[in-house]
């Protein structure tokens, strides 16, 4: 479908349109969180029975994505010792190599057993569809990382741990797209980097994104659209095509595993209609997850296992942080959007709409590591998870430019649309919402009793049931305390044990967590929006002690 | 995974569709429960018991409940129930508890009164009178008006100091009147000396030693004196018809600035002045900027008289009581006299809305937040309800929330429980007669009272300190038999 992805410059009726959808979401979020206050106080019985029916809704959900957290959980397990690169290289040969899978007696725990089943389960299935594919050694990879103001120390990580992986990096063209506004020191970082690397991979560039150029918003896309652009020129003319290149776009602090790109060509080579697809690995934070206080280890766990929950489910999942796709998906699409801040999802729904929905994402049982928000202060610290959290949440920007891509004659199945939309809308009222009438709202009717309410049956079994709900939903609490410590990653330094026992004590902060900085900024993302007050782009701080 | 999640999904939709509405069934009272024509739904009700103090065994019906207060007792068929309540050293309650479909019967505010109410002796010393100030923590006691034998004790330090410090006294100095506001910390006093009379201004905070001689600004001894609490530099007296304004700070004297006066109050700077010829005013505090709130003479007349003097008490809600020096109770909302001759006192309780009054004879309550029934074509004001028939009864207070009432009759201190299901309940406190006033305090829920033979002050503990803030989770267990509980 031919449309233009953004909310600029529009007019007439679909300025009209653009502005409702803007409204729409926190039009809604207030309306749910100052409405059910208010009946709250009017209709506290009403109200009450409201709040127990929404619990029992939350408890049932919370249940369900607990489930799908452990299921994916241990499907990340079963992935972690896998020898990808060997995998990817078995679909060259495909018989042979499923031959060698049937032959191979099965050796090693139950969990290695089960996950080597499940993959030659994936090999049969792979062979059944039959579809062609580029050999592995066709395969280049391209990363595109955005600097604007990371300095050497937060870059080369991500850069040295991309040269060291199974995937060979002589085939991984590294672009360093760098803001031709950062700071000198930085361009100096970048070019020391670009030196010291170079060597080790099929080109390393640097490629500056000029200030200024109309029509862009200050924002990673606009730079990182203009430094692939560039790319497609340079593939052109070294005759490498596009349909064998996996792009991917990190943040400047990602880090991968050695095995990561040997996975993602790996599941690039095992997806049937690859090129209309993105691959989502599971992001964690844990390049330096000890330097960061407990409320930010809280939210950022917290991130990651709400990426795993959704890898469970790919008919929903969306675009988020560090992802890869098909450079010619993303040539065709048009890049990424230069306007909008939230680009990491934007591009999903960007190619969703220009495919008539045929884009999906495609999980991937691997993870890239990136850095939690750390400042100088623990209140400079607050202050810019709750930016982040914002700007994560400023995703909402999506919403009024896919419903109208949606109302506009798409050859998209209409159910398609109604899930999708709903998803999307869904998302971002719960995110505002829901903490505030957990901890909140859902009290009100208790505390402001008028004596009507207070001499009802309803009014003591109340707190009787949420009690009951609750009790139930610390087990949750429980599961997800465990999977986060068995998430961080392995003490460099002589941690003590108390540090660990304290970051399980760090889950009891959730209510104030999730409150101030997750439904407070989202909130804040859906009034902005609503009032038209539109966001700029702010680079998290990110630093790292020195080792 | 997908069709794992598929699966997960339609079960929990179904189980969500299923429970939800059985879970807010249940919580309304509905339950499932077998019956003479089988099994069938039926709404029940719920008794709630607290007590103070709590943990007294439950019988519903002379059957024991394993729990003790505070507790609910849901899924009770509608009906009467006979509940007991006893306590090791305390008398046993009894009740019948009315049950309604759908409704929690609550009996909230159940005080257990123990078999000898024990006496705690606070201060020591020959003490003749007793002056609680309300709303502070402070009671000023004395002996035969004598100035220096008065000293300011605060009930909740257990420490005591002299009204009025000791450079400041002078021989021989009685007290004769004095004036106190609620929640004031401050207290005008009139004082006679063998060769003068004059007038002190003291604070009675601890450590202030602020006694300050404000006689210039008396020049007779006012009917009514009046200032507001936070604006005490500002002191309006009632003299001869006529509103005086007196500046403490400035040491000056505004006289007259209301004049023909038969009665007045002070609210949030305000000045509510009821005037002879039959308007009712509001003015600044300076007598200006005059807003007539009535100015009907054939209907003030009828309803203040025309020479009764009237102490005006304003209150939130726009609730006015106007108390008569003949002991009318006048207030602006219908039928608007509601007692005509013989008004001891009263108390209202501003978070209930109601009014405590009491005559020599009677105790009485006005509920001004009762609800109009919208039966009546006739507009239904609040009404008096008559709650005790006495002989001689000195003081009443407001106790536990409201839900008691607290007084002395001919010297017999006495505590009356207001509840909605049956009789008003009376037990006695203080078997023996004192010759002072008592006083109660809600915020320690404890009484004090001068010793027999004026030997110092003591209290009772009324109402015992765990219960003014409730902090046990009530027990709710549900019936431990098979289905309803119904009322025999």
């Amino acid at each position: 479908m031919n449309f233009n992805f953004t909310a600029n410059n529009l007019k007439g009726k679909e300025r009209r349109l653009q502005r409702f959808f803007e409204i729409l979401p926190g039009a809604t979020s207030w309306g749910i969180i100052l409405g059910m206050s208010a009946l709250a106080l009017c209709e506290p019985l009403i109200a009450a029975i409201i709040i127990i029916a929404f619990y029992f809704y939350w408890l049932l959900k919370l249940v369900y994505l607990t489930a799908f957290l452990v299921f994916s959980y241990l499907r990340f397990l079963l992935e972690k010792d896998t020898n990808w690169m060997e995998r990817a290289r078995g679909l060259d040969n495909i018989d042979e190599y499923l031959g060698s899978l049937e032959e191979r007696t099965p050796q090693g725990t139950f969990a290695d057993r089960l996950a080597t089943l499940l993959h030659k389960k994936e090999v049969q299935r792979i062979k059944t569809l039959g579809a062609e594919r580029p050999r592995t050694s066709d395969i280049y990879q391209l990363v595109i990382i955005p600097v604007a103001k990371e300095p050497k120390e937060v870059i080369e990580p991500g850069i040295k741990s991309l040269s060291e992986g199974t995937f060979p990096p002589e085939r991984i063209v590294v672009v360093l797209a760098l803001e031709e506004r950062a700071k000198d020191e930085i361009k100096k970082d970048t070019e020391k980097v670009r030196k010291k690397y170079k060597d080790r991979f099929f080109d390393l560039l640097v490629i500056v994104h000029p200030d200024g150029i109309a029509g862009e918003a200050k924002g990673k896309g606009a730079n990182a659209s203009f430094a692939a652009k560039e790319m497609a020129e340079y593939f052109k003319k070294k005759n490498i095509p596009f349909e064998n290149i996996i792009s991917s776009c990190f943040d400047s602090d990602t880090v991968v595993t050695p095995e990561y790109f040997a996975s993602l060509t790996y599941y690039f080579l095992a997806t049937p209609h690859r090129l209309r697809a993105s691959f989502q690995p599971i992001p964690v934070y844990n390049n330096n997850i000890w330097d960061a206080p407990g409320l930010t280890r809280v939210l950022e766990a917290g991130s990651s296992f709400f990426q795993l929950i959704e890898s469970t489910n790919p008919q929903t999942l969306v675009t988020f942080s560090s992802h890869s796709m098909s450079f010619k998906a993303l040539v065709e699409v048009g890049y990424w959007p230069i306007d909008m801040i939230s680009d990491d999802s934007a591009i999903y729904w960007k190619a969703l709409v220009h495919y008539d929905g045929d884009y999906r994402v495609v999980p991937m049982y691997t993870t890239v590591s990136m850095d939690a928000v750390v400042a100088d202060t623990w209140w400079q610290t607050i202050g810019n998870v709750y930016k982040q959290r914002r700007r994560w949440a400023w995703g909402v920007e999506n919403l009024p430019i896919v419903m109208r891509a949606f109302l506009k004659k798409s050859r998209m199945p209409f159910i398609q649309k109604i899930k999708v939309g709903y998803k999307l809308f869904e998302s971002h009222i719960s995110w505002t919402t829901w903490a505030f009438l957990l901890s909140i709202v859902g009290w009100l009717p208790a505390i402001f009793a008028t004596k009507d309410y207070s001499h009802t049956v309803f009014y003591y079994s109340a707190p009787r049931i949420t009690g009951t709900i609750f009790h139930l939903a610390t087990v949750s609490l429980l599961i997800s305390i465990i999977l986060s410590l068995m998430l961080l990653p392995k003490r460099t330094s002589r941690e003590p044990i108390w540090r660990r026992v304290g970051y399980a004590f760090q889950w009891l902060l959730m209510p104030l967590t999730i409150i101030f900085l997750s439904a407070v900024p989202a909130l804040d993302a859906q009034t902005r929006l609503m009032l038209g007050k539109y966001m700029t782009f702010w680079v998290t701080d990110k630093s790292r002690k020195a080792k | 995974m997908q069709t794992l999640r598929k699966i997960f999904f339609y079960a929990f939709t179904a189980i969500y569709v299923v429970f939800c509405p059985l879970l807010i069934l249940y919580a309304l009272g509905y339950i499932y429960t077998p019956g003479p024509g089988g099994e069938q739904l039926v709404t029940t009700g719920l008794i709630y018991i607290d007590t103070a103090p709590q943990g007294a065994d439950v019988y519903l019906d002379f059957k024991p409940r394993e729990e003790k207060t505070p507790l609910a007792m849901p899924e009770l068929l509608p009906g009467s129930y006979r509940v007991t309540l006893k306590l090791e050293g305390y008398k046993e309650w009894q009740e019948n508890v009315p049950v309604e479909a759908e409704k929690a019967t609550v009996l909230d505010k159940v005080l257990l009164i123990p078999e000898k109410w024990e006496e705690i002796e606070l201060l020591k010393g020959s003490y003749s009178s007793m002056i609680p100030i309300r709303g502070l923590d402070f009671i000023v006691l004395g002996d035969k008006g004598l100035a220096s034998s008065y000293v300011v004790y605060d009930y909740t330090q257990d420490k005591s100091w002299p009204l009025i410090p000791e450079k400041k006294l002078e021989d021989e100095e009685k007290i004769e009147e004095y004036f106190i506001q609620e929640k004031s910390p401050y207290m005008l006093l009139y004082l006679t000396g063998a060769e003068k009379e004059r007038y002190l201004w003291v604070n009675l905070e601890e450590g202030e030693d602020e006694a300050l001689e404000v006689t210039e600004l008396f020049p007779h001894l006012p009917d009514f004196v009046q200032w507001e609490t936070g604006s005490e530099n500002l002191l309006f007296t009632l003299q001869n018809g006529y509103i005086n304004k007196i500046d403490i700070k400035e040491k000056a004297l505004y006289p007259e600035i209301i004049k023909k006066v038969q009665g007045f109050g002070v609210s949030n700077g305000d000045i509510y002045a009821l005037l002879a010829g039959g308007k009712f005013i509001r003015t600044d505090s300076s007598g200006k900027n005059e807003d007539v709130l009535l100015d009907d003479e054939p209907l003030a007349h009828a309803i203040f008289g025309q020479k009764t003097q009237y102490d005006i008490k304003v209150f939130p809600n726009e609730v006015i009581l106007f108390f008569g020096s003949g002991g009318e109770l006048v207030t602006n909302r219908l039928p608007y006299n509601f007692v005509d001759k013989g008004l001891r006192g009263l108390e209202y309780d501003k978070d209930k809305g109601k009014a405590l009054v009491w005559t020599k004879e009677k105790i009485g309550c006005i509920d001004f937040t009762a609800e109009e029934t919208g039966k009546i074509d006739f507009e239904k004001g609040p009404s008096m309800r008559w709650l005790y028939t006495g002989t001689n009864i000195g003081k009443s207070f407001w106790a536990y929330e409201g839900s008691h009432v607290l007084f002395d009759d001919d010297g017999l201190v006495h505590i009356l429980e207001l509840e909605e299901y049956g009789m008003v309940r009376v037990s006695n406190i203080l078997g023996r007669k004192t010759k002072e006033p008592v006083y109660f305090s809600e915020k320690t829920g404890e009484m004090y009272f001068i010793g027999e033979g004026a030997e110092g002050l003591k209290k009772v503990v009324i109402i015992p300190e765990k219960s003014l803030f409730p902090v046990t989770e009530p027990t709710f267990k549900d019936t431990e038999k098979k289905g309803v509980i119904e009322p025999e």
